[in-house]
């Protein structure tokens, strides 16, 4: 029980870390748009695959899908998937810790509302 | 268009994510047919790898979802993490309305009441007033 907790939460800390390399790198690109030209989606293809933090989070992303399937494995569906959504707050605090995001009371209440529908329907 | 704003472009994207992971797992749940594995033992893992590697719903799922990554970059190269993150569980009443509206299934009153919450949740978020990151060059 304690080992399955364990597990989930150290999936949930490599996937929102892996998310925030993958934030770091997304502020460097230019978003491409069919204003500017079709290729502009080639080339931020190419300018994404270019970038060191997109590795370094696709790794750690494999690495919680491991830990992940591991913790699924252990059984107990039930315990899993409400413990899912401590993800969303996690992300929350990740963002604000590390990528100097700003917050405010409809981020916080917003993502709050989610996990608990997201609590409930594991639960349903 | 403004970097930043939660616009409806970036709502239909998130949109496309969702839709676009949902098949992409649907692919890979028809493609793994060899189930019996134990993760934490290396020998049973490799096993679950090779006996599956030969389905060819497992490798187009893989290349939806790994094409989908790059949808996902588009999103976060124009709105907060803290904001994408959150938005991206629309995804958890699409495949349920879906089912409801158009498979006729009846859905339990407790999920009808998670799906409101997190729509509420989604309403919500989208009143936020920081979508941007604080340091990124504005255009």
């Amino acid at each position: 029980m304690i080992k399955l907790i364990l597990l989930v939460f150290f999936a949930e800390l490599l996937f929102t870390v892996g998310h925030v390399f993958f934030k770091k790198a997304a502020n460097k690109l230019e978003t491409p748009s069919f204003q500017k030209s079709h290729r502009s989606y080639l080339v931020f293809v190419g300018n994404v695959l270019g970038l060191p933090a997109v590795w370094w989070g696709v790794t750690l992303i494999a690495f919680a899908l491991v830990v992940w399937l591991a913790a699924l494995s252990q059984g107990e569906l039930s315990l899993v998937y409400p413990l899912s959504s401590l993800q969303y707050l996690m992300v929350l605090f990740a963002a604000r810790l590390f990528l100097k995001e700003k917050m405010d009371l409809a981020k916080i209440t917003g993502t709050l509302l989610i996990a608990s529908g997201i609590v409930l329907i594991s639960l349903s | 268009m403004k970097k930043g704003a939660l616009t409806l472009k970036i709502f239909f994207a998130v949109l496309l994510n969702d839709v676009w992971n949902s098949l992409a797992q649907i692919l890979m749940k028809k493609g793994v047919v060899y189930t019996n594995v134990n993760f934490l033992d290396l020998q049973s893992a490799l096993e679950f790898v090779t006996r599956n590697a030969p389905s060819l719903y497992l490798w187009v799922g893989i290349l939806v979802y790994a094409s989908n990554f790059f949808i996902w970059m588009i999103i976060l190269s124009k709105i907060d993490l803290s904001l994408a993150m959150p938005l991206g569980s629309i995804g958890y009443i699409i495949t349920p309305v879906m089912a409801a509206v158009f498979l006729g299934e009846s859905l339990s009153p407790l999920r009808w009441l998670a799906i409101a919450l997190i729509i509420a949740g989604i309403c919500v978020l989208a009143r936020s007033k920081h979508t941007v990151p604080s340091d990124a060059p504005l255009p």
